[in-house]
Order: C-alpha cells, then structure tokens, then sequence
C-alpha cells in the first residue's frame, strides 16, 4: 500500500479518494486530475462545488503518481495556493495551469473526463 | 563535391564500401558542403542494395562523430536521410522527420527540420559532443506520439529514455553524452518555461541541473537549451532570455555563505538570495 493509500486510510478519507485508490489511476489519469486541480486553483474549472471537493481529494491521493510533466514546482505551488490561497500564489498557478492544458492533449482529458464521470459523478 | 577534403582512396571504396558511403556523409558536413544529387543517388543505389548490413554499430558511431563536430552537422543528416541511411543506422532520429511540433511563428515546426537547425547552431557555438550527441537524441521519444495528439507529445520523456540508452549502449557512446542527453530530455522544457514568478523552484532547477556542483554539465545544458531556442523561426539573433535569468539567480547564489547551513536551509538561502536578485522577495518558496 502507498504512504498515501496509508494516510487516506487513517484520516477518513473523502469517498472520492478512496475511489481513486479502488480503481488504481495511472499516471495519464494523475496527470489529468493535476491539470484539473490546476484549472479549479486558477478560477477556470466548471465542475460543481462538490465534485471540485473530489477531484481534490482524489489528487492528494494521485499525485505521487504524476509523470515527469509535472515537476516537483508544480505540486509546491499547488500545496502553497491551497494553504495561503492569495493574489500571490494564486498568480503563480496561472502559468503552470496553462502548460498543463498545453501539454495534454485533449483526447486524454477528453478520456479522463468521461472515466470520472462514468466512475464517479455518473 | 571535390575536394581534398571529402575524397576517398579508391581502395578505401572497394574494400569498405558501407564505411565509405557514411564516410561521405560525414564530410559533407565538412567546409565542402553538401552532397551532389549524383552521389546521392548512388548512396541510395547502395543502401537499397543492403550495404549497410553488417555493419558494426561503433565503425558507424565513428562516422556520425566525424560528421556531428563538423562545421555543418545537418549536412551529413541530409544526405543520410536522402540516401534511406539514416533509417538504417539511426532510425530512432530518422521517425521524427515529418513530425510535427508547436512553435510560435510558424505554429508548428517539422521535428527533424528544427533538430538539423539545432545541430548547425550547436556548431556554429562550437559546442562539444555531448550538447550535439543530445540535440541528436532528445526528440526521440516524439516519433509515435499518437496522431490525434498532434503537435503535443504527452509522455514523450518516458517514450525516450529506454530509446536513448540503447542508442548509447549500441554505438558505445560516452557517459557524459549519454547523461546529457537524459538530462536534457527532462529539462531542456523546463528550462524554456522557468519564470522569475517564484525563486523557490528556480533554486530547485539549478540544483537539479547540477549548476553548483557540475558546472561544465550545466553549461553545456544551457548551451544545447540556447541552440534549441535559437532554431526556431525567426529567433536566429535572439539571446536566450532563459540563459540570462539563470545566470542572474546562479550569480545571486554564488555570494551565499554556506558554512554551517543543511541542505534545506541551503536551498532556502538560495531561494532567497534569488528572490532578491529578481526583486521578487515575496515568492521565494518560505514566504508563499
């Protein structure tokens, strides 16, 4: 078991997260679910309230998972804008979301999209 | 093609015809030029006929050095490709002509057009071979990226690390150029996309780029990532504004005291020192 799998567990872990850990994501999907965090931390994501809830807990969960796309930066500044979300950190993820949504393409988001929905919001 | 320069001992022809037709291909890059169609079509004649097979991978390394420290690099690559022996001895580089990649203006390049341009700046800085053997390797893993995802390459790196170990295991190249290449393969992006925006990661990049204790390793990075810059349309003249900055936040870091600091304390005196430097004293990664 992961160390993240190990903390969800002991923390009462949000459904989605234990959904997340249940079906096994994969890198493309934690690629994907940081893209997304990134879009809801930049103001540009138009998911409901409750499903940016999960798609939160499920990338505490994934992100150990990410591929190289996303370096180490890129999941500071996201730790950073959910501690202390402000002007400043909030400022440094509109790069970062924008590199994402450049960097994969849209049939894997289009995929991952639907593998949520059919998954988890469906 | 004439000259003392590129001609062969007719005696070398006979007796090794396949190293002689890499052997032209490596001169060209030379102060002659480029390959006349008549010759290339007899290099074609001969790689269609199977002279390439059995060759062995390092008398073939040999060659693609001779013609990678040359003065005109995509020379060499031009009459390899236009013979059909570049799939032979290379078919790692020769799958990413004809593939295309996002660029500014022009909104997409051809990646095997853009890796020749690399290469003759690479040669015209006078870089070494480990910054032209990894300008040669770090598009490979772009070659299968699937078509409707076209011109991104998700996943890309992890496609070429496997495809440039072996090229290096097969033609023995040198461990210095085969670090280089992986290194390049994962930063040379990330380079491009570093901002002044927050200190804390830019300290992070220098020490995985090895700026403070591999020196000649990080120049040579910047020097390929200059290169690959500059081969992009209309960015011939340019500085590498990426180069600038780094070397700004390296000069800032150079004037910290490190006696007595631990690693993280170091990283966050370097933040710091960094955010200084870019006056941007609220982003180092302590104060976010």
């Amino acid at each position: 078991m992961t160390s993240a799998a190990t903390d969800l567990r002991n923390a009462d872990p949000h459904p989605a997260a234990q959904w997340s850990l249940l079906v096994g994501f994969n890198p493309e999907q934690a690629d994907c679910t940081t893209a997304v965090v990134l879009k809801i931390l930049d103001n540009k994501c138009k998911m409901l309230p409750g499903e940016k809830l999960a798609v939160m807990a499920i990338y505490d969960a994934v992100r150990h998972l990410a591929s190289p796309l996303f370096e180490c930066a890129v999941h500071d500044a996201i730790r950073a804008a959910r501690q202390q979300p402000g002007t400043l950190t909030l400022e440094a993820v509109h790069p970062l979301r924008v590199h994402a949504e450049a960097a994969i393409p849209k049939p894997v988001m289009k995929r991952y999209k639907a593998f949520l929905r059919d998954g988890l919001f469906g | 093609m004439s000259s003392e320069f590129t001609s062969l001992p007719p005696e070398f022809l006979q007796s090794h015809p396949a190293l002689s037709l890499l052997r032209l291909a490596a001169l060209s890059a030379g102060p002659d030029g480029m390959l006349d169609d008549d010759t290339l079509e007899l290099m074609f004649e001969q790689v269609n006929a199977g002279a390439l097979a059995g060759l062995v991978a390092t008398e073939v390394w040999a060659e693609l050095e001779r013609g990678l420290m040359a003065r005109m690099p995509s020379n060499m690559f031009r009459a390899l490709y236009a013979s059909g022996a570049l799939k032979k001895v290379l078919p790692e580089v020769a799958a990413v002509f004809g593939v295309p990649q996002i660029a500014d203006d022009p909104p997409q390049v051809d990646i095997g057009q853009h890796l020749l341009r690399v290469l003759d700046e690479a040669a015209r800085c006078g870089a070494p071979l480990a910054v032209r053997f990894a300008a040669l390797a770090m598009h490979v893993g772009k070659a299968d990226s699937p078509p409707e995802h076209l011109p991104i390459h998700y996943r890309h790196v992890e496609r070429a690390q496997s495809r440039i170990e072996a090229m290096c295991q097969r033609f023995g190249v040198s461990a210095d150029c085969r670090e280089l290449a992986l290194l390049a393969l994962v930063e040379c992006e990330r380079v491009h996309r570093v901002s002044e925006i927050r200190a804390g990661p830019v300290a992070a990049m220098l020490q995985r780029l090895g700026a403070f204790d591999r020196p000649q390793r990080f120049d040579q990075l910047m020097t390929l990532c200059a290169c690959d810059y500059r081969a992009y349309p209309k960015r011939a003249t340019h500085d590498y504004p990426k180069a600038i900055l780094l070397g700004i936040a390296l000069k800032a870091c150079a004037a910290i005291d490190e006696i007595g600091l631990s690693a993280d304390g170091l990283q966050e005196a370097r933040a710091a020192a960094i955010a200084v430097a870019f006056g941007s004293e609220r982003w180092s990664n302590s104060q976010t």
